[in-house]
């Protein structure tokens, strides 16, 4: 039964595109409320499939695959055919886009009212939604392939949806080639899995993994940081980030669906969906950690300068994604998914708010010509208040037990940076995360005070008639504020539960995705616990042990039974023993990396707290800099001989979109130019040399014309005599 | 030999010849007259009867499930010998639905010597279908010099401005690479008579038998004969120059027929002839093919990039898109072969459908230049969205035709050749870049100029063509097995041919040649091991 449920929520909106896309002549207005309504059922659907996942429902027997639709290519030893495959992770990716998505629907409704395009504005959005369904719903890589590419090329078909405004056609294609050059990774990274597993099917690639790569070994680490490289670029991360920024040229709702909860989080959800690979290989894991944070910190730095408030959140999506991939690389991937989750519904309330206050403006997008909107526009002004809040991570709200989740895990098993001249242990990704965690809440209320609160300094033609959005576009932003406020109990940490009373209620969802997750966290716990081992070897032989070492290793050492494995070194024993064990000491699905218990409460409730202050203080910041009090301190701050070179760096986003036009796009056009001249001058030079050679040799031949046909056939007669001749005697 | 269906075989041969002798004394009532009519009825019949050979391919796609052999000049060994097989048939479907295409693409574009016209175009078509079924290299022969006057005269009768001069360097490029093979036909043919009990030969199915006892001197030289004259066809890098020239100056329908199945009988004669003939040389030599395919494909794709026209643009992506096929071919790995056999297909549909799009706007403005468009899409919606579906399937977008060729190719290309594969999908993402660029140019952006505010948007008989291919490449994207069953005993044949232990004769003399041939053994072994488990 919950087969054709499954088969249901991609189909749905599959319809809408079929009916829009036909009859859009005729639907027009209708055409939203038909793709609004099927993806209403869709996320109906969904969220009883979300609930009963998470309830363990016993009419849900989980992971639901159904039978294959058909063979789709198959040669040789090759086949791939579109099938499902829908798990926990599944439930959660369908529920969020789905959700979200019919949310945006419905706000677009309004949002797009009387544009005369709007029957091709749901056309694409409806084939979106269905390749994004296809997405995470995809059994096979090929097929995840296809979602992948199909949402990628709705993304370029909507940025690029205004076709007159200026740079959005530019955006699009950028957007859509950006893409590119990480699909090149993700291609060839399914060329390698092919070529070592000699399947494309991703249950079949997971139960052969283990076996088939050695761990750390050089095959796994290339397949799996190309696939990185195909997420940098879909999910926005450096070295491929530049396009989000741009991709704001398309109508809001879609930065908020596309650009921010939905198709940007492919990438994490591709590596949670493949993690028993990037489990193997730690290098990748590392530098996903490490780009990570750093975009999590280029992108947040740039956010504090922009003018544009799209921009704002356009680089603080980015820098937010690069939390999801922090807490990828870390091996909390668990966390990664939920981040996206609660990330989903505040940065969707922030962008629909955001469509709400240009919507009201008549187009403007610069904060500095905003100002004391909240009196005009209260809804918006709440709703985009309370996502701020759970975006700077407030006590409570769900950004605050997403990202200080993924903060903690950081602290704890992210790999340090040694440095040796002052026998120091520096956790450098978590200072950059806190550090981005600081400017985020800055950021955030930076535009939050400069929109809404202080003297209004709208274009006076502007100022006279602020119209507040309709019903269609302020129930999304409720209900998306209500999200973002609540969503995050859904995954308490252990720390804080216990503290307050609530028990073991706490982490819900990552034992709920532990499922999912749980190979990958074997893997890489008992290769933890090996590593642990062998510096503790290392440091009893030497004698002057790093502290830190010894303590954590002491922490480790007692639930750490499977050490006579070790010795075997064989990947396979070591993950199975520490899957048992796992399974033994806990009977749930915990994600086991993390070790959370292990840790004392009073580590993640200090390190919360810490989070809190720095929250508290960003907002305070933002406030005292741009809350219209003090008018001229940010000025003031921004025109300092200290911070004016940091400002401008910021404002130009690093130079990124600079150097990559001239190195990247001027490159590769010079050697087009090369091209065409080498096609024209040498090959065809060569020609013409050949072609007048040949004339030359006729004046000769010509003199040999007698002008009588008998002559040309009896030297054509003799010269295939000589032909036949050569041949026979050779 | 069992004789079925021959009838047929050779009626879908010559029925365009018949027509177009309807067709050259048809009445001269209205400009373009009745000849179009004629045609267009004409080739629509060919192409319902080559619809007879689909169950006979289907139920056995390996053997020639319809084959014609009679005596034609005794003497010499030379029999009139047609077959049609999965593959084969594939193309000859391909080639008679283009040309209706063709057809309704010149419907108002050509109204002067309409009649000569379409006349040429339907002996093209005999020259094409009889190409892709002869099995007697004269027969082939025959066919493949008949392709090349009708076409010569569509670009230098019908071509635009520069027409002469890409007709003359046309002709020399292809005339040169017909000497060329017709020399290997008739060395083949001498060469193997010794070795022949029943007597001398043209026909491949017997010479396949004998022709690897050859001397691997003599098999090297006519396989490059053969070699030659295909890759100048393909074209492959650095025979290409004749195309951009040849495709800019040919009226759409030349076009379409040229990028559409012309360049495919070079491939064609590679899967056919020259490598069934001679698979230890294929082999040996295959490392310089799979370099000249991925230079192909990079340079054509960046040549591309940089253009003004559009057919010149459209006219380069076919060389680098033919690359990737060439590629396939010479990984000698079964995905790769199967792919790269779709890919004819595909590349058949995505490019003559960019041909017909490109077409359409210069019958409308006489002019390809891009920077005298933009803004298309305001005006012209239908000829927006179906432009830009063709655009994505040539593309390669998942889903549409051109994915799951290149993605085949590629896959199995790098299984054997890990580094030519990866720079040859450095040419997705390009092909991305130029056709982007060009759908971008030409479609968005402001409808500023006046000329293109009057365009029309298409009318039914133009939306049909597109639709029709459109049709096809959502069929091949969503659900190609048909159409890759029918060239899997091709490709298997072909990649068990080159499978090493054939060349193990050769390998002592051809040690000049490098020897990093592709290695199969090791990663076949890879793969079964992993299956296995």
């Amino acid at each position: 039964m919950s087969e054709i449920f499954i088969l249901c929520i991609p189909l749905m909106p599959l319809l809408a595109f079929v009916v829009n896309g036909l009859f859009g002549r005729w639907t027009r207005e209708v055409g939203g409320w038909i793709a609004f309504g099927a993806m209403l059922i869709s996320a109906v659907i969904s969220l009883i499939l979300f609930v009963s996942a998470l309830l363990g429902s016993a009419d849900l027997v989980l992971p639901v695959t159904p039978p294959p639709l058909w063979d789709w290519i198959s040669v040789g030893d090759l086949s791939i055919s579109v099938g499902l495959h829908f798990d926990q992770l599944t439930a959660v990716m369908c529920f969020v886009i789905t959700f979200v998505g019919s949310l945006v629907f419905l706000y677009s409704i309004g949002y797009m009212h009387g544009d005369p395009g709007f029957a091709r504005f749901f056309t694409y959005l409806s084939l979106f939604a269905f390749a994004m369904l296809i997405l995470v719903l995809a059994d096979s890589l090929p097929l995840l392939f296809v979602g992948w590419e199909g949402v990628g090329l709705c993304s370029y078909l909507l940025i690029g949806y205004y076709m007159d405004a200026p740079g959005a056609a530019d955006a699009g294609k950028k957007a859509f080639i950006v893409n590119r050059v990480g699909d090149f990774g993700f291609l060839l990274a399914m060329f390698l899995i092919y070529k070592y597993t000699g399947t494309l099917q991703i249950s079949e690639i997971s139960s052969t993994a283990i076996e088939t790569f050695q761990y750390g070994g050089a095959a796994i680490t290339v397949i799996t940081l190309l696939m990185f490289l195909g997420c940098t670029g879909k999910s926005a991360q450096i070295p491929l980030f530049i396009w989000l920024p741009d991709a704001m040229a398309g109508p809001t709702p879609v930065s908020a669906l596309i650009h921010a909860a939905t198709m940007v989080t492919a990438g994490i959800y591709l590596v949670v969906r493949t993690s028993l690979l990037f489990a193997l290989a730690p290098a990748t894991m590392t530098t996903m950690a490490v780009i990570g944070a750093l975009t999590a910190f280029v992108a947040g730095t740039i956010a504090l300068t922009q003018r544009d408030i799209k921009k704002v959140l356009a680089y603080s999506t980015v820098s937010q994604l690069g939390y999801m991939f922090l807490a990828c690389g870390v091996g909390a991937f668990s966390m990664g998914i939920f981040h996206v989750m609660t990330h989903a519904f505040f940065k969707g309330c922030l962008f629909l708010g955001a469509g709400a206050v240009i919507h009201s403006i008549g187009g403007v997008q610069d904060l500095f010509q905003m100002g004391g909107l909240r009196k005009h526009i209260k809804t918006t002004w709440l709703t985009f208040g309370i996502a701020c809040l759970a975006i700077a991570g407030f006590p409570l709200t769900a950004g605050f037990f997403s990202k200080d989740e993924i903060l903690f895990k950081t602290f704890v098993d992210a790999p340090v940076l040694r440095i040796g001249a002052f026998d120091l242990n520096v956790n450098i990704l978590y200072i950059i995360g806190v550090i981005t965690a600081f400017m985020t809440a800055i950021y955030s209320f930076r535009a939050f005070f400069l929109c809404f609160h202080g003297e209004s300094r709208l274009p006076s033609d502007v100022r006279s008639h602020v119209h507040p959005p309709g019903a269609t576009m302020k129930i999304p932003l409720v209900v998306l504020a209500i999200g973002s406020l609540f969503i995050g109990f859904l995954n308490v940490p252990h720390g804080i539960a216990q503290t307050f009373g609530m028990g073991d209620s706490g982490a819900v969802f990552e034992r709920y995705l532990g499922v999912v997750t749980e190979p990958a966290a074997a893997v890489i716990a008992s290769h933890r616990t090996e590593h642990e081992a062998e510096v503790e070897v290392a440091s009893a032989d030497s004698g002057h042990a790093a502290a830190h070492d010894e303590h954590v290793f002491e922490e480790h050492a007692a639930e750490a039974p499977q050490e006579s494995h070790q010795e075997t070194g064989d990947v396979a024993a070591l993950a199975t023993a520490a899957a048992a064990e796992h399974g033994a000491e806990n009977g749930s699905a915990e994600e086991h990396g993390s070790a959370g218990e292990h840790h004392s409460v009073a580590l993640e409730l200090g390190l919360a707290g810490f989070s809190i202050v720095l929250a508290l203080v960003g907002i305070a910041t933002a406030a005292f800099l741009f809350l219209g009090r003090w008018p001229d301190a940010s000025s003031r701050l921004g025109d300092s001989p200290w911070v004016s070179p940091l400002r401008q760096f910021s404002e130009r986003a690093w130079w990124w979109d600079d150097a990559y036009n001239t190195v990247f796009a001027g490159g590769t056009w010079m050697v087009g130019v090369v091209a065409v001249w080498f096609d024209r001058y040498l090959i065809d030079g060569v020609l013409h040399g050949v072609a007048r050679t040949a004339r030359g040799g006729a004046a000769i031949i010509r003199s040999l014309q007698m002008g009588q046909v008998q002559a040309y056939a009896m030297i054509m007669l003799i010269g295939a005599n000589i032909l036949l001749l050569v041949i026979l005697i050779w | 030999m069992v004789e079925n269906n021959s009838n047929l075989l050779l009626l879908v041969t010559l029925a365009p010849l018949a027509t177009s002798l309807v067709v050259i004394f048809a009445p001269r009532v209205t400009q373009a007259g009745f000849a179009r009519v004629y045609a267009l009825v004409g080739s629509i019949v060919t192409l319902l009867l080559s619809l007879g050979f689909i169950s006979g391919m289907r139920a056995d796609p390996a053997a020639y499930s319809s084959f014609m052999s009679v005596p034609w000049i005794e003497d010499w060994g030379i029999r009139f010998t047609l077959g049609l097989d999965g593959l084969s048939g594939m193309l000859v479907l391909l080639t008679n639905l283009l040309i209706v295409v063709s057809i309704l693409a010149s419907w108002t574009a050509i109204t002067d010597r309409a009649r000569e016209f379409y006349a040429c175009l339907l002996v093209l078509q005999t020259g094409i279908i009889g190409t892709f079924l002869a099995l007697d290299l004269f027969v082939f022969y025959i066919f493949w010099e008949l392709m090349l006057i009708p076409l010569y005269l569509l670009i230098g009768i019908f071509g635009s401005s520069n027409r002469i001069y890409a007709t003359m360097k046309f002709f020399l490029y292809t005339m040169a690479g017909s000497l060329l093979m017709l020399l290997g036909i008739l060395t083949l043919y001498f060469k193997t008579a010794p070795l022949l009990d029943d007597g001398a030969t043209f026909s491949i199915i017997r010479l396949v038998q004998v022709s690897s006892q050859l001397p691997i001197e003599t098999q090297t030289i006519i396989f490059f004969a053969f070699a030659i004259a295909f890759s100048i066809k393909i074209p492959l890098f650095p025979f290409h120059t004749w195309l951009p020239d040849a495709h800019t100056e040919a009226p759409t329908a030349g076009s379409i027929v040229l990028a559409g199945v012309l360049l495919k009988t070079g491939v064609y004669g590679l899967i056919r002839f020259a490598i069934p003939l001679f698979p230890a040389v294929a082999e040996a030599y295959a490392p310089l093919f799979l370099a000249l395919a991925v230079t192909a494909i990079i340079y054509g794709a960046l040549t591309a990039l940089v253009q003004e026209d559009m057919k010149r643009l459209v006219a380069y992506s076919s060389v680098s898109h033919m690359g990737f096929i060439v590629l396939g071919l010479f990984s000698f790995r079964e995905e790769a072969i199967s792919g790269a056999a779709l890919q004819m297909l595909s590349h058949g549909i995505s490019t003559g459908g960019l041909f017909y799009c490109v077409g359409l706007l210069y019958e409308r403005r006489h002019t390809r230049l891009l920077s005298e468009f933009g803004g298309l899409a305001y005006n012209m919606k239908i000829y927006a969205v179906l432009t830009v579906i063709i655009v994505l399937s040539s593309v390669g977008l998942p889903g549409l035709n051109g994915f799951v060729g290149e993605f085949l190719i590629l896959l199995g290309t790098f299984q054997v050749a890990p580094v030519a594969a990866a720079i040859a999908t450095l040419g997705v993402i390009l092909a991305a870049v130029y056709l982007l660029r060009m759908t971008q140019l030409a479609l968005f952006g402001k409808l500023d100029r006046e000329e293109n505010k009057a365009l029309t948007d298409l009318n039914a008989r133009e939306i049909s063509g597109l639709a029709a291919l459109i049709f096809f490449a959502l069929w091949i994207g969503l659900y190609p097995r048909p159409f890759l069953k029918l060239v899997e005993p091709t490709s298997r044949s072909l990649a068990e041919l080159v499978e090493p232990g054939a060349g193990e004769l050769v390998s002592d003399r051809v040690a000049s040649i490098p020897a990093n041939s592709p290695s199969q053994s090791d990663n076949r072994g890879q793969i079964d091991g992993a299956a296995g488990r």
